[in-house]
């Protein structure tokens, strides 16, 4: 039997209610936010509690009581006999109940703590319970010899699909880490579907910090003994990621050829083993993606959008183009008016020569190339001819101009698409995870409504469930994300964050205790919802599996 | 009427009638036998010093020193209340009294460190209080325990009585042969000698409780009680001899602290009124301690008052003072002066915290004391519990 430490109290100004529930405990107890305690309750079923406010009371009815009780004042540590008659009382929220009686606790009923079981079944973890149980981290309670660790098993169909889809990571930079936090998530899946065989999944990730994800496949050898014991408990291998090819952006002037924070070495050792890979633009592979360079432009009158179309329909002078520089010379032709030699169409020159300005300074990097040669790839081509199950994709672009990111992004995204659409290849993975960090350079409140890249992206958050495209994204601020991307995504985790953020509606529904923890959680902590946990949970993961560049 | 009432005057066959009056809780305050804690003056000229220390100056200052070095003593708090309710008024032969019931919480809580407080034990208690001619026969004790175990018989099978446990204690008759002399209100007296019974029934608990503490060796040299209100005791008078000195033993490390006293009680060691002493009581300085024998029990108490705080802040010139007694084991002992100093100390310290703003007494409140009555308050049945049983 677990320690005893309270009863319930019900009083008229704090009753006991179908939700939540109110007890006593010595004030010397130490208790934390989201620690479960239980209580016996009808037909000897047991009700859980995890705790929400902890308030210290005593009997002084206001400040001055206290003020007197000082001697008037007297700052010495100890005045009189004794200390002042003071007690905790705790809010918990009800859970769950063994026997599903979701009637009030009732007032005198002992309050204890819990066992890992326990803490198990309050939350519905339970191995009976959780069928395709993926970690995602582990929950520590309590203090001293009651301490308990609970591992946090969900249901991959709700993280995953096919029941609920996406994860939406957000937490300030740096102490958050976010990264690391969905590469552990992300690691773990390669690790599932690697030993339940059955369905396929492959990752596609993007590098936009540094070389952050640019040795995801090197062991980490700082992961000291704690760490690997953890994964150990956890059941997850402390092995780095596993079938990893690295696709760097070109450039012409740079000794490795690539436009990348990755040192020249590390990239040449990559090459020798056959993982790195170095991409390019042809415009006859992507002519069709040239509103993705425009994402970020406004464009409200639709002006860049008509000459879009007008070149994706190879209309005037813009058929049989092959390169881009081609596209150039055409575009500035349009630019003149016809007393100057230009050639003459329906969109009017003054929009041209908008768009000129537009896409010359896109087209302006290396990576939108005449054609590929040797190993040099096209990124889309790689993903509807060559992205095999269990193969992990990461794509540099950490060194790129915002518009070409945007570009690169939009491009795989519909390539993603495009695969799991119409690909005719027999051995295309069951699920694609996309891993997209910085999510408000694509999806935030302030990217142009009739963007492309936004709206491949509600496609994903939309329809990506059913076709198995899973978006795991990465945010400083979760309230700056487009409504109905974040909507979308089954699953929350909530880093450290500041104060300002938690005050946005996106956290009303976050019990005040929890959201002021958001803004104290220790890096490598979450705070996770999901549909498949009875609530809010909050988990811890290990340290980073692979190589890390801790200075970029 | 309800259950008792009904059985009263059914059993009765007509020896008793109940005339249904209107039940009521009788507030403490406007019945009261005493308007101090203290009994009438005693006639002492001038009274004679009870400490070592016979010096002859009005007050002692306990000093800053004395209060920060010492270990706590106190570790025993003891408390008792009763609220008494008019239940009815019944006929007996040719005359109507007053009936009487009365609650009975007496509790003790333990101080073990700064941080523990705990209940030690609760006595409680519900009685009846019937005028003697009730006992038409004579019949005494034995008459009031059966009456008493037949209405509990009679009520037991009440859903709120089976869920509380409720029970009635004793069977107490007050008398009705003279008039109380120190009754203001003659129409009132037997409404007040019942309340005095109940009264005294309250008291002889008080001193059960003090002497189960000394049977089971729990009071001692560093383990003193104190007691709310004073140790005078009413029922002191008919005690034999033995019963006298079992008492003054028992009460030999306990202390009474009275917040409301007659400051006139007894005169100063030159026969002068001691309220202006009292009242001119600088912060923590006490009176000498005097000898004070009661009139109502016989018995011999040292007597001492001390102020506890900065009297800047108190209502009244007496509302920081507390009256201090203890029980002088034989007859013309003294207490040592270091004792009573280091006994004011403790009380000094005990009166913080404060319980300002949940008591108007706080000024004069020792803390422990202020939790042990509010823990007894608290074991206190429902008043309309009570009053539907008749």
């Amino acid at each position: 039997m677990e320690r005893i430490i309270g009863k319930v109290s019900a009083t008229e100004k704090f009753p006991s209610t179908i939700d939540d529930f109110y007890f006593w405990t010595d004030k010397k107890q130490i208790l934390s936010p989201f620690d479960i305690v239980k209580v016996k309750h009808e037909n000897e079923s047991v009700s859980y509690g995890v705790i929400e406010e902890i308030n210290h009371i005593t009997d002084a009815p206001s400040h001055f009581t206290s003020y007197i009780s000082s001697d008037f004042g007297s700052v010495d540590e100890r005045i009189g006999n004794m200390n002042r008659l003071g007690m905790n009382y705790v809010k918990a929220r009800v859970v769950s109940n063994t026997k599903d009686i979701y009637t009030p606790v009732l007032n005198g009923q002992q309050v204890s703590l819990c066992s890992e079981k326990d803490v198990k079944q309050a939350l519905g973890l339970t191995e009976d319970e959780v069928k395709n149980p993926l970690v995602c981290g582990y929950l520590q309670m309590y203090q001293g010899e009651e301490r308990i660790k609970v591992k946090v098993l969900l249901n991959s169909h709700f993280l995953i699909g096919p029941d609920g889809a996406h994860i939406n990571i957000s937490g300030i930079s740096g102490l958050a880490a976010k990264t690391s936090y969905s590469m552990f998530l992300l690691r773990a899946i390669q690790n599932k579907f690697k030993m339940e065989g059955g369905e396929t999944a492959a990752f596609v990730f993007f590098n936009v910090k540094g070389r952050d994800l640019m040795a995801i496949d090197e062991p980490n050898p700082e992961l000291d003994d704690s760490d690997k014991a953890i994964y150990s408990d956890l059941g997850l291998s402390d092995q780095p990621f596993e079938n990893v090819h690295y696709y760097y952006p070109y450039s012409k002037d740079d000794p490795a050829k690539v436009q990348s924070y990755a040192l020249a070495s590390d990239v040449e050792n990559q090459r020798m083993k056959g993982v790195a890979h170095t991409y390019k633009f042809t415009f006859g592979e992507n002519q069709d993606k040239l509103d993705l360079l425009l994402a970020n432009e406004d464009d409200s009158s639709g002006t860049l959008e008509s000459c879009v179309n007008y070149i994706i329909n190879q209309e005037g002078g813009f058929n049989n183009i092959e390169k881009w520089e081609t596209l150039k010379t055409e575009v500035d032709k349009c630019t003149k008016t016809g007393s100057n030699g230009g050639q003459r169409n329906e969109i009017q020159v003054a929009s041209w020569r908008k768009f000129k300005r537009c896409i010359t300074k896109a087209l302006s990097n290396d990576v939108f190339a005449k054609n590929t040669v040797k190993d040099e790839v096209e990124l889309c081509h790689e993903i509807q001819y060559k992205l095999k199950p269990n193969q992990v994709m990461v794509i540099d672009i950490a060194r790129l101009d915002e518009n070409t990111q945007s570009f690169v992004f939009g491009s795989v995204a519909r390539a993603i698409y495009d695969l799991k659409l119409g690909a005719e290849r027999d051995d295309i993975p069951n699920k694609v995870i996309l891993f997209v960090d910085e999510l408000n350079k694509y999806a935030s409140n302030d990217v142009p409504k009739n963007s492309p890249i936004l709206k491949q992206l509600l496609d994903i958050a939309e329809r990506g469930r059913s076709l198995g495209i899973i978006m795991v994204s990465v945010e400083q601020f979760r309230s700056a994300i487009h409504d109905r991307v974040k909507g979308n995504c089954a699953t929350q985790a909530y880093g450290r964050t500041n104060a300002i953020e938690v005050s946005k509606a996106d956290y009303k529904y976050i019990p005040k205790t929890f959201q002021n923890m958001m803004t104290r959680l220790s890096q490598g902590e979450y705070i996770i919802s999901n549909p498949a946990l009875r609530s809010l949970v909050n988990v811890k993961f290990p340290n980073p599996v692979y190589k890390q560049f801790p200075n970029g | 009427m309800g259950r008792i009432l009904n059985y009263i005057e059914n059993s009765g066959k007509g020896v008793y009638h109940c005339y249904q009056t209107k039940k009521f809780f009788l507030e403490t305050t406007d019945y009261d036998i005493l308007n101090y804690d203290d009994k009438p003056s005693s006639s002492v000229k001038a009274s004679k010093f009870a400490e070592s220390d016979q010096t002859r100056v009005p007050s002692v200052l306990i000093k800053d020193g004395q209060l920060k070095r010492i270990r706590p003593i106190f570790a025993y708090f003891l408390d008792g209340s009763r609220h008494t309710y008019k239940v009815d008024d019944i006929s007996i032969g040719k005359r109507i009294f007053p009936f009487l019931a009365g609650q009975i919480v007496v509790g003790c809580c333990e101080r073990q460190d700064r941080d523990t407080f705990k209940p030690f034990r609760l006595c409680h208690d519900l009685v009846l209080a019937l005028p003697d001619e009730f006992d038409y026969d004579d019949e005494g004790e034995n008459y009031c325990r059966l009456y008493c175990e037949k209405i509990n018989t009679e009520i037991k099978d009440l859903a709120f009585v089976k869920l509380s446990n409720l029970k009635f204690s004793k069977l107490l008759l007050y008398k009705t042969d003279r008039i109380d002399s120190y009754s203001a209100n003659s129409k009132d007296s037997y409404k007040n000698r019942a309340v005095s019974v109940i009264q005294t029934q309250m008291t002889n608990k008080e001193q059960e409780l003090v002497a189960q503490l000394c049977t089971e060796n729990r009071l001692d040299s560093s383990h003193y009680l104190i007691k709310d209100g004073s140790l005078e005791y009413n029922s002191g008078r008919n005690k034999s001899e033995e019963e006298r000195l079992k008492y003054r033993e028992n009460y030999r490390y306990v202390v009474g602290v009275s917040k409301s006293f007659d400051p006139e009680l007894i005169p100063d060691f030159e026969g002068h009124k001691l309220s202006k002493t009292i009242a001119g009581l600088k912060p923590h300085e006490r009176t000498k301690v005097y000898r004070y024998k009661s009139d109502f029990n016989g018995e011999e108490y040292a007597v001492w008052y001390l102020r506890l705080r900065q009297d800047d802040f108190s209502e009244t010139n007496f509302s920081d003072i507390v009256k201090c007694e203890m029980v002088i084991l034989n007859e013309g002992d003294f207490i040592q002066t270091d004792l009573i100093n280091s006994i004011s100390a403790n009380l000094i310290n005990e009166a913080y915290p404060v319980c300002y703003g949940n008591d108007t007494r706080w000024a004069n409140h020792l803390y422990p004391v202020y939790l042990t009555e509010t823990y007894c308050k608290s074991k206190y049945i429902n008043s309309e519990i009570v009053l539907n049983l008749f």
